[in-house]
């Protein structure tokens, strides 16, 4: 039975694996006996595809297959509409959307013998308008929905997709959000409080692990029930 | 760690109950009419009460003798007829709610006041609530899409104790509903529109159920977690 939620000796990649939540998840991955290939610049810039190759290609050669993917890298740049800029726009896209798709790809090619897993981490900002930037929210909802195209093209040979969303999580990346909305996220989080990276590791695990076999196409948010809350 | 399951002697329910009691967890198994399955369940760990989860009294009764537990499934659940709508009986409409839906604000009821802080109450729903059900099921569908929105309410009103509210809503799973309602043909017809090409297993909904017992969960509340092989994707 423990071997159901078990990730020993899967080989996942994880991008994006410098970052508060990337760093976080690949411990946990790894102290639960995964083999984590931790994708981040300057190494593998996920916007660039020559990259994406010798990722999956450094991937195969010291490990053989490939059983998971995280795709935790994302980029966010606040500006107000009227001075957001085409250069954070298109960065915006190429990692945060852009890079999801072509890795996964790439991946699932070598994911078809076996099948495999893959984990995209969306946002609330896939169900919810931000202020002040665009580029952020519709990228989000894109990838939201790439999932679900994901999940249909691959669900034949087994490859599940599926969507981790985070809530506010205290990461560099909420920083400004910490500092001036912490309490009025708080208040509109029904735990009441904010996320650690730490929350997530779990739901990885799960939605990696053959427990979560007949789960794909979806969407699963670990909030503390943010979006469940509705109004304030 | 206790448990108190509805419906918890056959299909879904009862995978639950293995799974968890696996683990070394303390089951209080909730019957009604499947009286020669839920005995042969019973175990160390597994005690098994009749109630009628529709019944009010039986409900008060069953929590009376229970002090305090930690995770309550509302699990019990089923169709009662399917018909066009005008032709559908006001009595099965009734039967239906107070079975998929009443059933769960009962045990709420006369449960959350004994649940330990921090605990955990799973509802398990059904596509259907999401998708509109079969033809003729409105009923069903309808009673299921309340108990999604009583997840949602109730994790409000539960956050203080620090106690999550989910639900599972499983897809296409060969249980003793699909036994009596659907023809192989129809059970087929349904599985080719599976991106994963099978149905669900009783052993894939229980895996989810005990994710969300667990405390890699405790940052998960209010959601309901579609669980289908990718049958509906929303």
């Amino acid at each position: 039975m423990r071997d159901l939620f078990s990730v020993k000796d899967k080989i996942v990649i994880v991008t994006g694996a410098s970052g508060g939540n990337g760093s976080v998840i690949s411990d946990g991955l790894e102290e639960c006996g995964a083999t984590v290939v931790r994708a981040d610049l300057p190494k593998y810039d996920v916007t660039d595809i020559n990259h994406l190759d010798d990722l999956v290609d450094d991937t195969l050669f010291h490990n053989g297959e490939i059983n998971g993917l995280v795709n935790c890298a994302g980029v966010s740049y606040v500006n107000d509409l009227f001075e957001y800029t085409d250069e954070d726009w298109d960065n915006t896209y190429q990692v945060n959307l852009k890079a999801p798709y072509e890795l996964s790809r790439k991946v699932a090619k070598y994911m078809k013998k076996k099948g495999g897993s893959i984990i995209n981490i969306t946002s609330l900002n896939s169900e919810l308008g931000f202020p002040n930037n665009p580029a952020y929210v519709s990228t989000k909802g894109g990838l939201k929905q790439l999932t679900k195209s994901l999940a249909v093209d691959l669900g034949k040979y087994n490859i599940r997709v599926n969507n981790l969303g985070p809530g506010y999580i205290k990461t560099n990346m909420t920083k400004g959000s910490w500092k001036n909305r912490r309490k009025e996220i708080e208040d509109r989080t029904i735990l009441g409080r904010w996320g650690e990276p730490e929350d997530l590791v779990g739901t990885v695990i799960f939605l990696l692990s053959s427990a979560s076999n007949y789960i794909t196409g979806q969407d699963i948010y670990v909030d503390g029930g943010y979006l469940a809350k509705g109004m304030k | 760690m206790r448990v108190v399951i509805t419906g918890g002697a056959t299909g879904i329910g009862k995978s639950c109950v293995e799974s968890l009691s696996s683990i070394g967890m303390n089951i209080d198994l909730i019957y009604f009419s499947s009286h020669d399955e839920a005995i042969k369940l019973k175990s160390d760990n597994v005690n098994i009460h009749k109630v009628d989860v529709t019944d009010e009294e039986q409900i008060k009764y069953f929590f009376n003798k229970i002090d305090s537990f930690d995770i309550l499934i509302n699990n019990a659940g089923g169709n009662i007829s399917f018909n066009s709508t005008d032709k559908y009986l006001l009595k099965d409409w009734n039967k239906t709610y107070e079975l998929n839906t009443t059933s769960v604000f009962l045990m709420c009821k006369y449960g959350i006041p004994v649940i330990k802080d921090g605990g955990k109450v799973i509802n398990i729903s059904s596509i259907s609530a999401k998708s509109g059900g079969a033809e003729g099921g409105m009923a069903y569908a309808s009673s299921k899409a309340a108990v999604d929105c009583m997840t949602k309410s109730l994790a409000k009103e539960l956050s203080s104790r620090n106690i999550c509210v989910n639900a599972v809503s499983p897809g296409v799973v060969y249980t003793k509903q699909h036994e009596k309602f659907s023809s192989e043909e129809y059970y087929n017809s349904l599985i080719e529109k599976i991106p994963l090409g099978r149905d669900g297993k009783t052993s894939d909904i229980s895996n989810l159920v005990k994710f969300l017992c667990s405390v890699e969960s405790n940052y998960i509340t209010g959601q309901v977690v579609e669980i289908n092989g990718g049958m509906l994707m929303r």
